[in-house]
């Protein structure tokens, strides 16, 4: 094409004219509107055809935006400066019962995250391609984890609670094994950086390959395995309030109950514990990472 | 070597050998304690042999009935779920990155001098951010009705929320020579912002939307269990009917979409950025 | 008399190759390679780099698989191991490497005690509970190259003098009958370079374990060991006393006279 040879030629080091130099400008810049013209107009139609699927109506969400306000307006509770403590302990009615639902949220989320990342630790090592013990096992591990990811969470807790009864079992198996494909397949990426020549030394004295990755590739995966195990737990916490919406524990199930029956200061009261518990943790677990990331800048120096 | 050779460096270099008397004591009992407080949490979330066996039971027998997986014909409605979806996950994923890109320019401590603001734009993305997509799905399932536009809808503000905290570290780790460098030819803030500060940033929010995008995908999935469109409104009734091979059916079929979507998003930020090598070797 | 580091193992225990290829795609890093080397010999293998020295001590300790041809250690036909003989293979016929190889977030005892992974029990040292007789043979080994000391610190943060006598007491505490050096000296100084040429030395002198080590320096190999090796392109081009290494038979194995004074 002759629009690429000018537009080269524009960048050599060969002195132009200032005619010729217009002439390949020009023909860069159309050259470079073709090319963002033909993208917008893709845009635009997926835009357009995205809205059509989504019945996306703008008109329609003006229509309600009063709703919306009246529905915030309806959460706010009834609270005097006078009587502050009766007007909060009415709004948090059934406070102790919201609490322990927090507390079996975070409790589903730990234990969910502790077994999807002990699985994911062994898995990552089976399906990193330099450290598998054989090809089809790596295949295998990748397919596995794979698959454990891409379906829901909620889609097997669904099927858990089907199997294993209404509950916070179902939904710590639900979240553990979504989160056992998710860390397995970033494990397995920091796991096929790792340095061979210090798996190759450990593995040189004899060790089998059980021993080979605690002892050669473990230590020097560990500090990533951490960091990304606590991002997945603050995941979890998330992913583990709403499992109650299909039964599967946690404070899900209270959330749901008071917006199907409209209870409005109720939603307001548990979504502001639920906020604060998600803040706390999540500030929680950055200080954490930062202490594992910390130590790591130190040694390096 | 002696056994008292052996006997004395042992007690020459006790850091080198397992603990012993309380050290050793104190070890156990800490694991002792950790594991009686493990089982205790098993205990509360209602762990049992029995309950796991049952269960795994039934679970095999529910997986035995989802073979071989059938669409009963209904694989357009399927399909058109399935198109539900993604455009949920799209239209939401662009509506959140634009107004994402507009407010961490508030939240961006070398953009909003005015702390304040900073603060209220960061504190509120924060509480945003604090509830799952599910529930902003149900909350605009009850403002705008039952649909997919409630999903798009749940999907904007949640990652509204989570952009806007990326977009604004970006922006704070941008290269402080390059925008002194624009500075220096009398450029307005304004201008200094458009020539200095966003080209640097662009590529990075690009690509963030495009992962964004890709789990959206997945969690949009999931949105019409209670109502806000796409496949998880199909997933979840054939589910509740006990029909298991149309349940398979339509998570093969997710399984299918959501790598193709991988695939072009992986494909779509190498070109973008001008480099293969994001999503690894 | 034993010494716990001293080989267990009396029966024979020479080495011998026969016929050993090994190809990479369609490379051939080894070609017909056949070589004995009896029990307590200190042996040099010289060679430009890329002739073939790292695969042949990978293969002897079966890191990887020839292609062709056999190994046999006395009456045991190496190149047929495996599983848990494999392993035992792999335990006496320790390596030392170019890059040391540590873990280099371990500290030195763990680094140490790696080699004792594949002596029994087995299980608890997945957890980290080797036995106290492996911690005394590791501390002997540490003493024993004047590492006792460092024994706490992480491995990354010694000199590479240092590490390297860390990978020796590892290679020690394997209990090998053959210790297989990989360039041991060639990321070090002059100074630690002769330190770790006179610990392999004072091995092979005392404890009776045969050395097998790949040299880029001839000079090193005259001064420390008995009998060179040399390979060029895979092949086996001289084996016989180091006194045996005129010039012309450097220019063969170094090709030119530019890389023999490389060599030198």
């Amino acid at each position: 094409m002759t629009d690429t040879a000018t537009s080269d030629s524009m960048v050599s080091a060969e002195p132009l004219h200032r005619s010729q130099f217009r002439a390949t400008w020009r023909a860069h810049r159309w050259q470079k509107a073709r090319v963002s013209l033909t993208g917008v107009l893709v845009l635009v139609a997926l835009i357009i055809f995205s809205a059509r699927l989504g019945e996306v109506d703008l008109a329609h969400l003006w229509d309600r935006l009063p709703r919306l306000t009246s529905y915030f307006g309806r959460m706010v509770p009834n609270l005097a400066w006078e009587t502050l403590w009766v007007d909060l302990a009415k709004w948090y009615w059934n406070g102790g019962k919201w609490l322990a639902s927090l507390w079996q949220t975070v409790l589903i989320a730990v234990y969910a995250t502790l077994f999807g990342a002990a699985l994911a630790y062994i898995f990552s090592f089976l399906a990193a391609r330099n450290l598998t013990p054989a090809p089809w096992i790596g295949i295998a591990a990748r397919r596995t984890l794979e698959f454990a990811r891409t379906v829901p969470e909620l889609v097997f807790a669904v099927l858990f609670v089907f199997a294993f009864g209404i509950g916070p079992l179902a939904g710590v198996l639900a979240i553990a094994l979504h989160s056992f494909g998710a860390l397995g397949k970033l494990f397995g990426d920091v796991a096929e950086n790792a340095n061979l020549d210090e798996v190759k030394g450990v593995r040189s004295t004899g060790a089998n390959w059980w021993q080979t990755m605690v002892y050669g590739a473990t230590p020097q995966v560990l500090p990533d395995y951490l960091s990304y195990g606590l991002l997945r737990f603050e995941i979890n916490v998330r992913a583990a309030s709403v499992l109650g919406f299909v039964g599967a524990g946690g404070i899900g199930q209270d959330l749901y109950g008071a917006i199907k029956s409209f209870h409005h200061t109720d939603i307001s009261a548990i979504a502001l514990m639920l906020i604060a518990a998600v803040i706390a943790i999540d500030s929680l677990c950055s200080w954490l990472r930062g202490r594992v990331i910390g130590q790591e800048g130190l040694r390096a120096l | 070597m002696t056994k008292d050779n052996i006997r004395r460096r042992r007690d020459d270099l006790p850091e080198l050998y397992p603990r012993r008397g309380i050290a050793a004591w104190r070890l156990w009992l800490t694991l002792a304690l950790g594991s009686i407080l493990f089982f205790w949490g098993l205990d509360v979330l209602g762990f049992s042999l029995q309950r796991l066996a049952s269960g795994s039971q039934r679970l095999g027998d529910v997986l035995l009935m989802m073979w071989p997986p059938q669409s009963k014909g209904q694989f357009w409605t399927y399909l058109n779920g399935i198109g539900q979806t993604l455009a949920m996950a799209f239209l939401g994923t662009l509506t959140a990155s634009i107004l994402a890109f507009v407010l961490c320019l508030f939240g961006a401590r070398n953009i909003m001098p005015l702390g304040p603001v900073r603060f209220i734009v960061r504190r509120s993305s924060d509480v945003i951010r604090g509830l799952d997509s599910l529930i902003w799905a149900i909350f605009f399932v009850s403002i705008v009705g039952i649909g997919p536009f409630a999903g798009v809808l749940a999907i904007a503000i949640n990652d509204m929320g989570v952009l806007t905290k990326l977009f604004a570290e970006a922006l704070e780790n941008t290269e402080k020579d390059q925008i002194k460098g624009v500075r220096s030819t009398g450029a307005s803030r304004i201008q200094t912002i458009r020539f200095g500060v966003l080209p640097q940033v662009i590529p990075v929010l690009v690509a963030n939307s495009l992962y964004f995008l890709e789990s959206n995908v997945r969690s949009a999935t999931i949105l019409g269990v209670v109502g806000a469109g796409g496949i998880g409104f199909y997933l979840m009734d054939r589910m509740m009917i006990s029909a298991w091979r149309e349940v398979a059916f339509i998570v093969i079929m997710i399984l299918f979409t959501v790598a193709v979507i991988d695939s072009l998003s992986r494909a779509l930020r190498a070109r973008l950025l001008g480099q293969t090598t994001i999503s690894g070797r | 008399m034993s010494h716990p580091l001293s080989s267990m193992n009396t029966a024979d225990a020479t080495l011998n190759l026969r016929g050993v290829s090994r190809s990479f795609g369609n490379a051939k890093a080894l070609d017909g390679i056949t070589l004995s080397v009896r029990d307590g010999e200190m042996v040099a293998v010289l060679g430009r780099s890329g002739a073939g020295k790292s695969t042949l001590l990978n293969l002897i300790n079966r890191l990887i698989d020839p292609t062709e041809g056999e190994i046999w250690c006395g009456e045991r036909n190496v190149s047929q191991l495996r599983g848990r003989a494999l392993l035992d293979w792999r335990r006496e016929s320790a390596m030392i490497f170019q890059r040391f190889n540590l873990v280099s977030r371990l500290n030195v005892i763990t680094n140490v005690l790696t080699g004792r992974l594949a002596h029994a029990p087995r299980l608890p040292k997945l957890i980290g509970r080797f036995t106290d007789h492996d911690r005394d043979v590791a501390i002997d080994a540490l003493e024993a190259l004047g590492m006792a000391e460092f024994a706490l610190r992480r491995a990354d943060e010694l000199s590479g003098g240092q590490q390297q006598r860390v990978a020796i007491a590892r290679a020690l505490v394997q209990q090998p009958r053959i210790i297989l050096a990989d360039e041991p000296v060639a990321s070090l100084d002059p100074v630690n370079s002769r330190a770790v040429m006179e610990a392999l030395r004072h091995i092979n002198q005392h404890r009776g374990i045969t050395v097998l080590c790949n040299l880029h320096s001839v000079p090193l190999a005259r001064e420390y060991c008995e009998r060179a090796v040399a390979l060029a392109k895979g092949k086996l081009v001289y084996d016989g006393p180091v006194s045996g290494l005129d010039d012309a038979t450097l220019a063969v194995i170094y090709g030119s006279t530019d890389a023999l004074a490389e060599a030198h």
